[in-house]
Parts: structure tokens; sequence; C-alpha cells
């Protein structure tokens, strides 16, 4: 499938900001591209193209499990939830963000 | 790589829930819309301006489905799916191209996956006993020619790479004591014969060395055929004695089903027994004496150099240690898989070649057509291509047609192949080998897949290559790249012309047979052989010592049998006709044309009286032969009328005298009978003899054939002869059963063979060249669509548009007639031993081959000519 571009985030780099967002509770679609768009101060915006199979790669993957509910102003909407094993793929990749962005930041650091 | 098994079987454990994931999300974007219009009009803006901006900003859901859709997929898999039955789409679509392919494709793979049944079962398949690669026969060869081996030699045969040596010949044997007696076909073999093989009888035991010499014990080994057809699957048959050729032999051993020893492997004769070689002293104090065959079985680590150096050595050795006996003879070895099949391995590997050619031309036919096809389709591809396929999707699309189609030619193929096998297996040589094992196995469906994919790929390269390099925007535009177009016509052109003289070659040849077929069946035998039951009785010396003594057996048997329901003669000679028989020369008396003491030739036989009835041979002068004809009574003899003109030309023949030599009585000429050709329809009318069988035993014949005419069913009166012959010795079979109508067909035998196989190529070849006909004349239409077009607007008739077609096809056919009239000249000389009745350059022949050929192609460009007419003018001279 390649690698696609979100604003400037890169697919896996979305995985994780989905279930980072999820971390916090159970959200659907556009809830959560709603949270990450307004914690970012609108610098990331999540593309409806992009998001959506995310949503269905991270589900076919056991990270996410969905279900349909009732979103906050009752409408009927499918609600995601991260699952144990979600839980520990966000673990270890925010551990390797962490490593990422600091070894970036030193090769920028030295001149 | 665990975790990735994993995630493909959650996968495909999802997959079912596919389809109800995606209406979940249609109704997720949904409400994502109402979410986002919201928002939007939250920020200020009215319901539609609100609307639009989320749809804006939400862009394309159904490719937000189809994104999501493919996570679940098999994107490849379900893409090959597609494809496949795209190509059965456009396939069903065009099914004058389809079918004209499929039939081509089956015709090639058929024939030949028939073929290589045939040629795997011959030559590649493995022989029938353990470790076979380290057999290998030993044969002796004085010069070029090759011959058995003296069984005096074999001790100093045994060299050190052969961890074991054995002889076998053949040898027949009658069985008495067992219901009928019957003469069993079987090998004499040395004690060492199993060892060599690795089988051995599966009760029992093999021979004992002391049982291998002279004067030993009599035993016998049977075959499970045997043991279940004559013993009845007796299981106590070990240890019993059978009675062969009217002696006591012990029974120690049975064989396996299904064991046949290598010197059988080609025959239809099975194997019944086996005896021990038992080589009498005088044999094995003879270097001389060539008798029996060798194999070997090489020691583990020896290769079949090395025991050719070592058998070389030794024979080197005998050469000139027995100069009389062994001098110029060499002895070399053969590997046994090899020499098995020495006899039909160059015809078997021709045949191999000559369809593995008609599968190429049938390869290259079929990509002609595509691409004439291909060349229509070329604004469809156009039109995918600009709607964003990829040249490589194009190729693939159709490569997987190809595909197909070579799936749908290959299964009707191999349909063809089992039908095909059959008729070889029924119509071919006996001497090929292991012709019984042919048969469609795992092997032969290897080949015809490997085949398959190999014609899909052959012939869909060409195409996908051109779509892979088509230029959406040209094709949609303006026309034809002129300058491609017109070298492909000349390459197709070429291809067709060598098509068109195999195709006349082989057409000439298959129309020589089937007229030299025909005119054989017309030809006069001279003789009945309708309702006559032939059979031999072989009386062994030991108690037949004497001509008078087989003579009186004979005779007894004729009476008994005279006047017996559904007899109407009965007749015994030597031989009867078409089984072979007896040739003489004979001195004349006192002749003006031929100076005397010269010898004439002429077929003889020695007959009894009811022969010439028996036979339906009329006697034309003088009289038949008489029961006054005996012993003691004057020599006297029938002939016919070619030995008159032969012998005794323009004279009186009644009255004349003749002798087998200067010493031989005198022989008188009392009677005249008809030409006939005792040896089969191709035989010439030659001279015959007739001399009473009561007045030869002083001549080397035996008596031991007979016939019998009689009405109703040849094998009740078979079970007639049978009866009456055991009533006067129990223990004498009858053999060699079998009507003479029988006789008369297995003489057309190999003519029929080649007739078919020829006749096969021919029509295979007829086939290829009309598809490939129609492909070009379909082609040069199509590349000439404007100037039609403008012939049509200026007036043209249409009549004449089909004329200017054809003529051009045909015009291309003549240099390809022209080399096939010369091919056919130099190839039917090598059909000359089969043709009869017409020459190999028969003019004739040659014009109806010819004649059909052409209307073949006149009617395979008729119809593209026909299309032509109906281009419309208009549409034409837009078309630039």
């Amino acid at each position: 499938m390649g690698n696609e571009r979100t604003g400037e985030l890169v697919q896996g780099t979305l995985d994780m900001l989905i279930l980072r967002t999820l971390a916090r509770g159970p959200n659907h679609g556009w809830g959560i591209a709603q949270h990450i768009e307004r914690v970012s101060a609108e610098v990331l915006r999540v593309e409806e193209g992009s998001l959506y199979p995310a949503l269905r790669r991270l589900e076919v993957g056991g990270l996410v499990a969905a279900e349909w509910g009732v979103s906050e102003n009752n409408r009927r909407a499918r609600l995601y939830r991260l699952t144990p094993r979600g839980r520990r793929r966000l673990e270890s990749e925010l551990e390797r963000w962490d490593v990422l962005v600091a070894a970036i930041a030193r090769v920028l650091e030295t001149a | 790589m665990r975790s990735r098994l994993l995630a493909l079987l959650r996968r495909l454990a999802l997959l079912p829930r596919r389809d109800r994931l995606d209406r979940d999300l249609e109704e997720e974007l949904r409400f994502h819309l109402d979410m986002s219009t919201e928002a939007a009009r939250a920020g200020g803006a009215g319901e539609e301006e609100a609307r639009r901006t989320a749809r804006l900003r939400l862009g394309s859901p159904s490719l937000i489905l189809e994104d999501s859709r493919a996570v679940l997929g098999f994107p490849r898999a379900e893409a090959l799916l597609r494809d496949l039955s795209l190509a059965g789409r456009r396939l069903r679509r065009a099914p004058g191209f389809t079918a004209a392919s499929v039939v081509t494709l089956a015709l090639g793979i058929g024939a030949s996956s028939a073929l290589f049944a045939l040629v795997d079962a011959g030559l590649r398949r493995p022989l029938p006993y353990p470790a076979p690669e380290r057999l290998v026969s030993l044969v002796e060869t004085r010069g070029a020619s090759r011959g058995a081996v003296a069984p005096a030699n074999l001790a100093d045969y045994r060299v050190p790479a052969f961890e074991s040596l054995a002889a076998w010949h053949s040898v027949e044997a009658d069985l008495s004591g067992e219901g009928a007696p019957e003469t069993l076909f079987g090998q004499a073999v040395t004690a060492e014969f199993f060892a060599v093989l690795g089988v051995g009888p599966v009760r029992g035991r093999p021979f004992l060395p002391a049982e291998d010499r002279e004067g030993a014990e009599r035993v016998v080994i049977v075959s499970d055929g045997l043991w279940r057809t004559a013993f009845g699957s007796d299981p106590g048959l070990v240890g019993r004695a059978i009675r062969l050729d009217r002696e006591a032999h012990r029974v120690v051993g049975i064989l396996p089903a299904g064991f046949v020893p290598p010197g059988a492997l080609g025959s239809t004769r099975p194997v019944s027994i086996l005896l021990p070689a038992a080589f009498p002293a005088a044999l094995l104090a003879n270097r001389g004496d060539h008798e029996t065959n060798v194999i070997a079985r090489l020691r583990a680590g020896a290769g079949v150099e090395a025991a050719r150096a070592q058998i070389r050595a030794v024979s080197d050795r005998l050469a000139a240690d027995f100069p009389d006996t062994n001098g110029g003879q060499s002895a070399h070895v053969v590997p046994l898989a090899e020499d098995v099949t020495r006899n039909v391995r160059g015809s078997l590997l021709l045949l191999l070649a000559a369809v593995g050619a008609v599968l190429a031309i049938a390869c290259l036919n079929v990509a002609n057509l595509q691409m004439v096809r291909a060349l229509g389709r070329r604004r469809e591809l156009a039109v995918s291509a600009a709607l964003g396929a990829s040249q490589g999707r194009l190729a693939t699309g159709l490569l997987v047609e190809s595909l197909l189609l070579a799936g749908l030619g290959g299964v009707a193929g191999l349909a063809l192949a089992h039908v095909l096998l059959a008729g070889l297996k029924a119509l071919a040589p006996v001497a090929t080998p292991r012709l019984e094992t042919a048969a469609l196995d795992a092997r032969v469906l290897g080949f015809a897949v490997l085949a398959t994919v190999a014609t899909g790929l052959l012939f869909g390269l060409l195409p996908a290559r051109q779509a892979a390099h088509a230029r959406p925007a040209e094709s949609l535009g303006t026309g034809e790249r002129q300058h491609s177009s017109r070298a492909v016509l000349r390459w197709r052109g070429a291809l067709l012309t060598v098509e068109v003289a195999l195709a006349l070659a082989l057409m000439t040849g298959a129309a020589l047979m089937v007229r030299s077929v025909a005119r054989l069946n017309a030809v006069e035998l001279g003789f009945e052989t309708a309702r006559v039951v032939a059979a031999q009785v072989n009386l062994p010396a030991a108690h037949y010592p004497d001509g008078a003594r087989r003579l009186a057996f004979f005779e007894e048997l004729e009476q008994r049998l005279a006047g017996r329901p559904g007899v109407e003669s009965f007749a015994f000679s030597n031989r009867m006709p078409l089984r072979g028989g007896w040739t003489t020369g004979v001195l004349t008396e006192n002749d003006v044309a031929r100076p005397p003491g010269e010898a004439g030739e002429t077929d003889a036989q020695a007959v009894s009286l009811g022969y010439f009835r028996t036979l339906g041979i009329p006697i034309l002068r003088g009289r038949s032969l008489e029961p006054a004809d005996r012993e003691g009574a004057p020599y006297v003899a029938v002939v016919n009328e070619d030995f008159a003109r032969a012998l005794f030309p323009g004279q009186e023949v009644l009255g004349k005298r003749v002798r087998r030599g200067e010493k031989a009585p005198w022989i008188t000429v009392v009677g005249i009978a008809a030409s006939l050709r005792r040896d089969g329809r191709a035989a010439d009318l030659r001279p015959q003899m007739y001399l009473p069988a009561a007045q030869t035993s002083i001549y080397p014949v035996r008596l031991g054939d007979l016939a019998i005419r009689g009405t109703g069913d040849p094998s009740a009166l078979v079970a007639l002869l049978r009866r009456e012959v055991a009533a006067l010795d129990p223990e004498q079979p009858v053999s060699r059963v079998m009507t003479l109508d029988d006789a008369l067909a297995r003489d057309l035998g190999p003519r029929r063979f080649g007739l078919a196989l020829l006749a096969g190529f021919a029509l295979l070849a007829l086939v290829l060249t009309v598809v490939g006909i129609y492909g070009v004349a379909a082609y040069s239409v199509s590349q000439r669509v404007p100037e039609l077009g403008v012939r049509l607007a200026l007036g043209a008739d249409r009549s004449r548009i089909v004329r200017l077609v054809v003529g051009d096809v045909l015009g291309r056919l003549a240099l390809g007639i022209a080399l096939g009239v010369v091919l056919s000249l130099l190839a039917t000389r090598a059909l000359r031993g089969m043709l009869f009745g017409v020459a190999p350059t028969d003019p004739g022949t040659f014009a109806a081959a010819l004649v059909v050929l052409t209307l073949a192609s006149l009617a395979a460009a008729l119809r593209p000519a026909l299309r032509a007419t109906r281009i419309d003018p208009v549409a034409a001279l837009r078309w630039e």
C-alpha cells in the first residue's frame, strides 16, 4: 500500500496517534479526528481518506475493537476502544518514538 | 514470521465479515458527514453551505470505502480473479477466434501429450527392476552386426565390474495334462538370472546352480498369469510336477504378478514359464555357437565405462586365443534400458520432434490470431490506459487471457490425448516397448500442464508486449503505425508459407497412403479367406520320428473331421497361405527357352487332397491331386499359371517334368491351378507348385499346418478340432489358431498404422494452416480498410472486393504451394516401402491434395473477404 501522508504524518505515526487518542477512552472516527486537530492546535489535520482505512487496519489487527453505541449528542455511532493488545502496542510505539525523537534531536544539534 | 502467519490467519478469519464492515463504514461516514455539517453550521454557515463544506472535506466516500476494503483483502488474488472473469467475458464475445484458438491448441497439446505418453512409457520410464540403472546387456558383435552370445564364452565374461551375470533365451514348450494342451512361450535362464534382476519368485524359490546343468532334474518356474489360468491359483502347485514337452517338470517357484523379463518387455506374447538354461556340454565347448543373450548387474561403485573396458580386454584376449571362433569379434556392454528400446528409439524420438514442431506451429498460429484480435481491441486498451490502468496491469490482463485460453485448450487437449492414446495403442506396431503401460499419468499430465502454460505465455507475450508499449493518445487519436504492421505481416507471411508447404507434403503423403491401402484392399488374393480357420499342430520329433508317422496322424485327423457338423472341408499342409511357406529351386527337362540344368525358383507346398477345395483354389486344366498319388506311385504335382509362364513359356506345361535337384526324382505336372498371392495382398503373383503330402517325405518339409472351412462360429470349429486332436494324442497342443481373415488383417497392420499417423498429421497441419490463413486474411483486410473503403466509395463491385482479398491471400500461398510440391516430391520417397500400386510421384494424388488445400484456403479467406465487403466506406475514409 505504500506510505500515505497525512498532512506530514507517516502511516505508522497516524496509527500511534489514534491509539493514543483512544487510550483516553472510547471514541468514534469523527471524535478522534477532532481531538487530534484540536490538541495539536490545528497543526495536524487528519484526512478522512487516511483515518478510516487506518481504523480498519487497527481493527483487523486486533489493536482496537469497535461497537455500535451512542454518541455524545445521542446519535448512533460506531465507537472504537483500545484493546489490551492495542495498549501494549501503544506503549512500545511511544517508547520507540521517544528514542527516535531523541536521536533526531541529537543529529540536529551536532553541527 | 509467526506473527505474520497469525496476522494472515486473522485476516482470513475476518474475511466473511468484510461486507458487514463495509456497511458499517458507510453508516459511519454518514455519521461523520452529519457531525462535520453540524460543526460547519456551528461556525456560522447555512445548511446547504455547511453540507457542501463537509462533503468537500470528506472527499470521495467510495475511495475511502475502497481503501478500507482493501485492508482486509488479498488484493493480488482478487485482482487475478477479476482478470479471469473479465478474460472469460472477452473470450465469449469473440467466439470465432476463441473456438479457432482452442481447437488449434487442443490439437497441438493433445497430440504432443499422447505422443509424450507413448515415448515416456517406451523410453524414459525406468525398467521394472530394483536399481535398474545398474543393469546392462552384453552383446557380441562382428563388425557392425550384433549377434547373440556364445554360452561357451560366458565364464570369461565374469569380470570384476559385474556383481552378477546371467544368460537367457526364448523357448517354447507344450504343456499337457492340465486341461487342453497348449504351447507356452517362455525363457530359459541361468541360475543367476534372478540375482541379476533383483526379482525372484514370490512363492517357492529361484533355480539352484545344481539345476542349471545338463542332465539335472527337470524343474520349472511358472508365471503368475499361468498359475491363475492353467492351475486355478492352486496353492499347492509348488513342488508338484507338470508335463512340459511330454516330460515331467517339478514346479519350484511362482513369479510375482506383472513380472516381465527384459527380453519380453516389448512383446505381446506373455512369458509363462522359466526353465533352467542347462547348456549341454557340447554347446559349452563350442565358442562359435551363438545361442543366448546376456544381462549383468554392475557392482556398486563400478560404472558402465569400467565394465566396458574390462569386457573389451576379455574379448580381445579371446580373439587372440581362439582366432577360429572369436577372431574379429568383440563384446560390448550396453545399459539395459537403452538396449531394450534400441529398435524404436529413433522413430519414437523422431515422432516426438515432429509433434513438438506441430505444437510450436500451433502456438505461433494462435499468437497470430491473438494479434489480429489485439489490433481490433487497441481502442479498448487505450481507453483503459487513459482511465488509469498501468501498463503492467494491462499486460497482466492480456497474459491472464492468454493463459485462460491456453487452459481451455489444454483441457480439451487432454481429452483429445486420451482418445489419441487409445488409438495409438491399438494401432502401434507391436515392437514398441512397454506400450501397454503408456497412460495419461502424473508425468504426462505434468507435461501437458507445462506445455499449456508455456504455450499460453508464448503466444500471450507478443500481444501483452504490444499493449504495454501502446501509447493511449496515439491509439485514441489517429490510425495505425504502418511500418510495424507491414513488418508483422511479412513475418506472418513467412510462417504461413512454411505451414502451407508442410501441410501440402503431409496431405500428399496421406493421400498416397490412402490410395495404397485402397488398392491393396482391392487386390485379388486368388484364394478364399472367409470362413477358414487355420491352426498349427507341431508334432514332436521324439514321438513322430518320420514323415510317414506324421502323415498318418494328419490323415486320421482328416477322416475324423470329415462330415462333422459345421465342417465343409479340411486340409493340411506344411504351411497355409499367409503363414509362411517354402520356396525351392526346380530344374526343368529338355527345355528350349531355358538351358537344361538351370534352376528356376518356385514357391512350393506339400498339400492334402482337400487343399484346393478348402482354400477355394480352382483347377483350370488337367486334374487335381488324387488318393492314388502316394509314396510308390509316380511323383506328380499341380502347378499354377505363373509357374507355367515362368518355367515353360509358350509351351504346354501339362505332362512336363521337373525335379528339385540333380539327384531328386522327376515330378510330372498333371494339373494347372489359378494364380494366387500366397504371402498376402502386397506379394507378387509367384510360381506355385503343389506336391501331394503323401509324396513329400523325401523333402525338407514337415506337415504341421491345417485349415478348416466351415459354417457357423469359428470357435466351435476350433473346439471341435482340439477335441479330435486330443482324441488322437492327448498331449498334443493346437497352436497359432486364427482365421485367415485375421491373418489378412494383420498383414495390413503396419500400413494401417502408418496411414493413421500420416492422416492424423496431415489433418493437423491442414487445420493449422487454415487457421493461419484466416488470421493472415483478417489482418490483411484490417490493414487495407482505408484502401478498400476508397474502392467501395468509388463504386467497386462487392464481388471485386472479395476477389481482391482472396486473390491477395492466394498470391501469398503460391510460394508455399510451390515449396510444398517440391517438399512432397522429396518426402514421399521415404514412403516408397509402404506404397502399393501408386508411385510416390503420382500426379493425380498430388493434384488432389493441392485442390483440397486450395479449396480449404479459399474457404478460410472467404470470411474476412466477405467482411471486407461490409466496410462502411464513409467510416473507412474517416479512419485514416
